[in-house]
C-alpha cells in the first residue's frame, strides 16, 4: 500500500538532437515540432510543470488528458521509469526520487500489453514471483488464484502470440497484480480493445480494485473509462493540471472551459461572448437569465461570460424557445438531437431503448427549454464563476 | 486448369524484368559459390598425374590416394579436427555471451555514457594497432603463444561488427517497453538481459553465433603467428602446414632417388582439397540447420543503424 505525493514536480525532456549525416531531414522535423511544443524550455519540451498532487492509500485516481498532456510522464514518474528534472516524488513521506523501479512497490500495465512473447502465459503472471525467488510451491496458488480470477485459467499454457487483445490485457493485468503492488498504474489499457471489452474489463478491473483495495492510478484520454472507474479525477492540459476534484464534481462543476468541454459527451454547449448588464442580466436564444450574486461579484466590469450547458440539461418541451431539427443521432442508449436555434448550433440528449422511439426528423420544428441550474459560466479567462 | 490460371502472379513488364534480372544475377552468385566447391571436391578425388593437365570438373583418373594419405594421418587430423572443434565450440559460446552483454547496455536508453562507448567500439572497427602491436602484447603481457588462448582472444572474441547488429536487433524487435515492464516487475539487469533479452534474440545470436563459429574454424593465422607446438594445430592450421610441406617438397632440388620416387608418387594437389573438404564438413552440415534463423537475423539486425 502506498501514498503518493507529488511536490512541485517538473519535467523536461530534452530537445532531439540532430546528429550524424542520414536522417537529418526527420530529425530536423522532429525538433520543429518539439519547439513548437506549447511550453518548452531552453533545454527541451516541459511535459509536466509545478504538480502538486496528492494520491492516497487505496485511492482509484484516474489522470484525464488528450495527447501531449503528460498523463503517461505522470505515471512513469510514479513507477520510476522516468526522474523529476525538479521538485520531489514522496512515497508515504519518503523521498522516492533515487529509487529505481524495480525496487518500488509499484506495478504497471501497459497500452501494448508488454508480454513477453517467449513466456507462457503461466510464466508471464509468474514471473514477478520468480525474480522475487519466491519458491515454486507458493508461485504456483497464487497465479491459479489470480488466473481463475481474470477467468485465464483455460489459457495458461498458451504463448501471447496466440491469445486475443483482450485476453493478453487480461494477462498483463494478472501479471501486474500477482506481486500485490503498492500501486498499480494502468496507462491506457483498454485503448487496444472493442468496445464489449472494455465494458468487460472494466467491470472486472473495478471489481478486482475492491479486491485488492491497492492504490490504482488509471491513465487515459478516454473520459468514459475515467467517469465510470475512477474515485477521483485528474485533468492534465499541456503539462499543467487543471482539475482535481471526485468524479462527480468534474463533470457537474468544471472549474474552467477546458475540463466543461473535456468531459461529457456529447460536448458541452457553449454560447459565447455573452454581455452582462450591471444587474447581472444576461440573454441567451431570446431568453432573459441573471447571474447569481456570487457570480457577478466574480465577474469584472463590461466582462462577457460564455455559458455552458450539456445536452442532457436541455429539455425537448412543447413550449419554450423555438428550434429546428437538423438530424438526429443514436449513440448506444442516447439520442442526440442536433439542433440549431437561429443560427446557433446545439445539441440536446433524450433517454431512448430502441430506435423505434426516435420520434425527430430533419427540419422538424420543435421547442427547448433551458434550466439555469445547469448553466456552466465562464468568464473571459475561461474560468468557472 | 481454371484455377491455375486464376492464381497465377500477374508481373507488371517492369517487375517481370527485374525478376528475370534478378534470376540471371542470382544463378551467377549461386554459381560462384558452387564452382569451386564441385572442383574441390572432384580434384580430391583424381589422381595426381591427371592433374598435371589442369583441374577437371570430371577427372581423367579417379583416385583416392589423397585419401589414403589423409587416412595415414589420421591421428594427426583427428586431434587438430578435435582441437578445432573445442577452440569454435568455447569461442562461440564466450563470444556470444560477451558479444550480448556487450550489446545489451548499448541497446538500453536510460544508459548515459552508451554513446561514448558505442564509438570507442565503432573507432576499434575502423582502426587498429596494426599486426606487431598487437603480437606483442598477446605475447609479452597475456602470454598466450602456445596455448589455446591464441586462437580464442585476439581479434575473434569480441567483433565490434557483431556488437553492433546484436544492439540493432535488440533496439529494432524487443519493445523497450518489455524491459520497462520487467523492470517493475523486479526484474533486475541479468534477470532481463538473461530471461527476456537472449531468449527473444535467437535471429542475430544465431547469426553471431554462426560468424563466430566460422571465424573460428576457419582461424589459420592465430595459429600461424602464436602457435610452434604441432599438437597444438587446429585443422586449419594442420592444413596450412601441410600446404607448406608439400610447396617445400615440390620446390626443393633433392638428389635422393628414394626421396624423388616418393615426391612424386605424394598425392598434392588432391591432397589439398581433401583436406580442405574434410575442414569443411562441419560447416557444411550445420549451415542448412542455422539458414532460417540466420537470415531473419542478418536481414532484422541491419534494419535500423
Amino acid at each position: 500500500m502506498a501514498d503518493i505525493r507529488f511536490e512541485d514536480v517538473t519535467k523536461i525532456f530534452p530537445f532531439q538532437e540532430v546528429t550524424g549525416l542520414f536522417n537529418r531531414k526527420q530529425q530536423k522535423l522532429i525538433l520543429e515540432q518539439q519547439k513548437a511544443m506549447p511550453y518548452t524550455s531552453n533545454e527541451g519540451v516541459i511535459a509536466l510543470q509545478h504538480l502538486d498532487l496528492h494520491i492516497k492509500d487505496g485511492e482509484f485516481v484516474a489522470v484525464l488528458g488528450p495527447s501531449g498532456s503528460g498523463k503517461s510522464t505522470l505515471l512513469r514518474l510514479i513507477s520510476g521509469l522516468e526522474k523529476p528534472s525538479v521538485g520531489t516524488v514522496y512515497f508515504d513521506d519518503r523521498d522516492y526520487n533515487g529509487v529505481r523501479p524495480e525496487d518500488r512497490d509499484v506495478a504497471m500495465v501497459f497500452q501494448n500489453y508488454s508480454l513477453y512473447p517467449n513466456q507462457t502465459v503461466y510464466k508471464n503472471i509468474a514471473f514477478p514471483l520468480e525474480v522475487k525467488h519466491i519458491p515454486r510451491e507458493e508461485i504456483e496458488p497464487e497465479v491459479n488464484r489470480i488466473a481463475e480470477l481474470l477467468g485465464l485459467d483455460e489459457k495458461l499454457d498458451r504463448l501471447p502470440q496466440d491469445l486475443s487483445g483482450g485476453e493478453k490485457q487480461r494477462v498483463a493485468i494478472a501479471r501486474s497484480l500477482v506481486k500485490k503492488p503498492g500501486v498499480l498504474l494502468l496507462d491506457e489499457p483498454f485503448s487496444n480493445l472493442d468496445v464489449i471489452m472494455r465494458h468487460k474489463l472494466r467491470a472486472q478491473l473495478k471489481k478486482i480494485h475492491s479486491v485488492y483495495k491497492t492504490t490504482f492510478v488509471y491513465v487515459t484520454h478516454d473520459q468514459y473509462d475515467a467517469l465510470s472507474l475512477a474515485d477521483r479525477i485528474i485533468i492534465l492540459k499541456d503539462g499543467i493540471k487543471q482539475m482535481d476534484a471526485p468524479t462527480a464534481d468534474v463533470y457537474n462543476y468544471p472549474v474552467n472551459r477546458f475540463c466543461a468541454e473535456f468531459i461529457g459527451s456529447p460536448v458541452m454547449n457553449f454560447l459565447e461572448e455573452i454581455p452582462v448588464s450591471p444587474e447581472g442580466y444576461f440573454t441567451i436564444l431570446g431568453e432573459r437569465f441573471k447571474l447569481t450574486r456570487q457570480q457577478s461579484k466574480a465577474l469584472k466590469k463590461n466582462e462577457k461570460i460564455t455559458v455552458g450547458i450539456r445536452g442532457t440539461n436541455i429539455e425537448i418541451a412543447n413550449e419554450g424557445i423555438p428550434a429546428v431539427v437538423e438530424y438526429p443521432e443514436m449513440i448506444e442508449s442516447d439520442l442526440i438531437i442536433h439542433l440549431k436555434v437561429g443560427d446557433t448550433p446545439l445539441t440536446a440528449v433524450e433517454k431512448i431503448s430502441n430506435p423505434d422511439q426516435i420520434r425527430y426528423f430533419r427540419d422538424q420544428e420543435i421547442h427547448i427549454k433551458l434550466d439555469q441550474d445547469y448553466f456552466h459560466v465562464f468568464n473571459e479567462d475561461e474560468e468557472r464563476i | 486448369m481454371a484455377d491455375k490460371k486464376k492464381n497465377k502472379i500477374v508481373l507488371m513488364k517492369g517487375e517481370a524484368t527485374f525478376h528475370y534480372i534478378a534470376l540471371v544475377i542470382m544463378t551467377l552468385f549461386m554459381l560462384f559459390c558452387i564452382v569451386p566447391l564441385v572442383l574441390m571436391m572432384t580434384v580430391s578425388f583424381s589422381s595426381e598425374t591427371s592433374l598435371v593437365h589442369g583441374y577437371r570438373f570430371i577427372p581423367e583418373a579417379w583416385s583416392l590416394d589423397a585419401y589414403a594419405f589423409m587416412w595415414a594421418k589420421r591421428a594427426t587430423i583427428a586431434r587438430a579436427y578435435g582441437l578445432t572443434i573445442v577452440v569454435t565450440v568455447i569461442g562461440t559460446i564466450a563470444s556470444l555471451i560477451i558479444t550480448s552483454l556487450f550489446a545489451y547496455p548499448l541497446s538500453r536508453k536510460d544508459f548515459k555514457p552508451r554513446n561514448v562507448i558505442a564509438f570507442i567500439l565503432f573507432f576499434t572497427m575502423l582502426f587498429n594497432g596494426g599486426m606487431t602491436a598487437s603480437y606483442i602484447v598477446w605475447t609479452r603481457l597475456f602470454h598466450i603463444k602456445n596455448s589455446l588462448f591464441a586462437y580464442l582472444l585476439p581479434g575473434a572474441l569480441m567483433g565490434g561488427m557483431n556488437v553492433m547488429l546484436v544492439r540493432n536487433y535488440f533496439n529494432a524487435n524487443i519493445p523497450y517497453s518489455i524491459i520497462e515492464a520487467a523492470r517493475l516487475d523486479g526484474a533486475h539487469d541479468w534477470t532481463i538481459y538473461s530471461k527476456i533479452m537472449v531468449p527473444l534474440s535467437k535471429p542475430i545470436m544465431t547469426t553471431i553465433g554462426l560468424f563466430s563459429a566460422l571465424g573460428y574454424w576457419n582461424n589459420w593465422t592465430a595459429g600461424l603467428y602464436y602457435i610452434g607446438d604441432p599438437k597444438l594445430y587446429t585443422i586449419q592450421v594442420y592444413l596450412k602446414k601441410l600446404m607448406d610441406s608439400i610447396q617445400f617438397l615440390k620446390t626443393t632440388d633433392l638428389q635422393d632417388e628414394a626421396v624423388l620416387l616418393a615426391q612424386r608418387s605424394l598425392p598434392t594437389e588432391s591432397a589439398r582439397m581433401a583436406v580442405a573438404i574434410i575442414a569443411l564438413i562441419p560447416v557444411l552440415i550445420v549451415y542448412p540447420m542455422v539458414q532460417k534463423e540466420l537470415i531473419k537475423g542478418m536481414v532484422i539486425g541491419g534494419v535500423k543503424g
